[in-house]
């Protein structure tokens, strides 16, 4: 599998979206291989398309914080310093036209990165993303155009979870929200878990394809 | 002439879809690639692109409402249509014009029986779904140029990243499954003729192929010896009630195994019907990735090649592989005589983990006892 792993660092919500935009362009034209962009970006809200805008409960006003509507599935989200945020640029063909079966593997590259620092995380029957215990740690929501995906998922390490605790996060009223600073003693650093998110995705992706192909 | 647009589907599971958001309006004009709505189900938004160019004639569904997969959404018409069609005069004033649904592209099988033939595929007429090019529309071709052999590829060549899986996961399964092999031959003229009877008095409306009888055959002897239907788990066994059979299907540069859920439950004509509607996904490469795991045995069939005999690679961690050769006429000994009969020769793989060769002799003495009594095979209802 080729898939480029891409670390941008800190970058603003509206250049990483224009970013995705052109690389998607690329991508379902075959000039550009599978992609994987890591980053963190500076405080921002986004609501899926379909999301209510009543859930940001004047947040936004509170913390001064930019709103993006975006062509991703969910709710509403925050996104800050201190959580990594991974947004692959992949063709889905052949089997893998499924978006549930992308959504899971996402919430299983999630699942297996937590696990390699030593947090039990899971899936929810509330819906997509990963949890540990009650609290939601990760949060997915995919957008896909002629089956290339872009967005994806954001995974709190020392997030400040108080941008959560304003709005009603995913479509969840009362969702608590964790990061991994909340559950371990000594949190890893962004670029050590974007490291692991990186290996786990690249692992997981070519397992998938393992489990596809037999005999 | 109007097409209609259809919720997608985004999902092997999904029901509906809701309409977030409608790019184009009625009346709109769209070019083919043009966005024309965002579908949402559960975390995915996906935009709906135009497949033709036309002018949006009607909107079927809102804004933040649902519609089940496969519902019209919309509707696209010609750029005239809306005044030809009011003048009543489409067919004076302009030709008919054919609607322009793109032809979905020949099917590989298609593609690789119009190389054989030397056939140009484009020129061919599709009586597949919407006018695609299937094999039965070129196999009554006839050979225009004699067969030219491909020449190889010099150097080195990547392999594709199917046929890199399937390598590591050989190589790993070779490794570390202690294979052994068990053949066996087995009369096959009386499942021939059922097979037959089957066909010429209907009792059956789903065409039955040997390969057919095969699968019922080894559902039910893996159901009289469940352990060469079990896993092997860290120094385990898993046991499994439900009975999933693979099926390998070659396909285009690599190679597919499909799986048959629930065989322990299923009568002949269900296996047939699943059998053929895998097989028909596995070519046109639309698979769910479910629909590839959970499988507890695996059959390989080479017989359509004229291969009589071959051994198979265990498929991890199933315990077993079945491996079917060709079936043809052979001199066999029978009551001191030789005589003629159609025979086939299966090779059954065991992980001498899980199967001591007793245990996978006794499953393929079940396995022949069943083809060559073949009435069981329809009597059984699971």
């Amino acid at each position: 599998m080729t898939l480029s792993v891409r670390q941008l660092g800190r970058i603003g919500y509206a250049e990483a979206l224009a970013l995705q935009e052109e690389l998607v362009i690329e991508r379902m034209a075959d000039r550009v291989p599978d992609q994987l962009l890591l980053l963190e970006h500076d405080p921002v809200y986004t609501l899926g398309r379909g999301a209510d805008a009543a859930d940001l409960r004047g947040a936004e006003a509170q913390f001064a914080v930019p709103v993006f509507r975006v062509s991703r599935g969910g709710g509403v989200t925050f996104h800050g310093p201190g959580q990594l945020v991974a947004y692959p640029i992949i063709k889905l063909t052949g089997v893998r036209r499924d978006v549930r079966w992308y959504l899971q593997r996402l919430e299983d590259v999630v699942i297996r990165s937590c696990a390699a620092l030593d947090v039990a995380a899971h899936r929810h029957p509330s819906g997509t993303g990963v949890w540990v215990g009650d609290a939601k740690i990760a949060s997915i929501g995919i957008g896909l155009r002629r089956w290339v995906t872009f967005h994806g998922l954001a995974l709190n390490i020392t997030t400040d979870l108080a941008y959560f605790r304003s709005i009603v996060p995913c479509r969840l009223p009362g969702l608590r929200v964790s990061s991994l600073a909340e559950l371990l003693p000594n949190a890893p650093t962004l670029e050590q878990v974007a490291k692991v998110v990186a290996c786990e995705f690249n692992d997981r992706f070519a397992l998938c394809a393992m489990e596809e192909v037999a005999a | 002439m109007a097409t209609d647009i259809t919720m997608p589907k985004l999902t092997d599971t999904m029901a509906e879809g809701t309409i977030v958001r409608w790019l184009k309006h009625v009346g709109d004009r769209v070019t083919a690639g043009d966005i024309l709505a965002e579908v949402e189900t559960d975390k995915a938004d996906m935009e709906l692109e135009a497949a033709h160019s036309g002018v949006v004639t009607a909107i079927k569904v809102n804004e933040g409402d649902t519609a089940p997969v496969g519902a019209v959404i919309a509707v696209l018409g010609a750029e005239n249509e809306g005044i030809v069609a009011r003048d009543g005069g489409a067919s004076k004033s302009a030709p008919p014009t054919k609607p322009a649904a793109p032809v979905p592209p020949p099917t590989p099988l298609a593609r690789r029986a119009a190389q054989e033939r030397g056939v140009a595929v484009q020129a061919i007429a599709g009586s597949g779904a919407r006018g695609r090019v299937v094999r039965r529309d070129v196999e009554p071709m006839q050979r225009t140029a004699p067969t030219v052999v491909p020449a190889a590829p010099a150097g080195r060549v990547a392999l594709s990243k199917m046929r890199l899986t399937i390598a590591k996961r050989m190589a790993e399964a070779k490794r570390d499954v202690p294979h052994f092999y068990l053949t066996s031959e087995v009369e096959m003229d009386a499942a021939i003729a059922l097979r037959a009877s089957l066909e010429k008095t209907g009792v059956i409306r789903e065409p039955v192929t040997v390969t057919h009888l095969l699968i019922k055959a080894v559902a039910l002897a893996l159901q009289r010896h469940p352990r060469v239907n079990a896993a092997w788990d860290n120094d385990g066994l898993r046991f499994s009630d439900a009975i999933n059979i693979g099926i390998a299907t070659a396909i285009d540069d690599g190679l597919l195994v499909p799986v048959l859920k629930g065989c322990e439950r299923l009568s002949l004509e269900a296996i047939a019907t699943g059998a053929r509607q895998l097989n028909e996904k596995a070519r046109g490469g639309r698979f769910s990735a479910d629909e590839m795991l959970g499988g507890t045995f695996t059959i390989s069939n080479l017989g359509m090649f004229d291969v009589d005999e071959f051994s198979a690679v265990i498929n991890p961690p199933q315990a077993g592989i079945l491996a079917v050769g060709t079936v043809k006429e052979r001199a066999i000994a029978r009551g001191g005589a030789l005589v003629v009969a159609r025979t086939m020769r299966v090779t059954l793989s065991c992980d001498h983990r899980v199967l001591n060769g007793v245990e996978g002799a006794q499953f393929l003495q079940e396995l022949k006892r069943l083809l060559e009594n073949p009435v069981t095979l329809v009597m059984s209802s699971g």
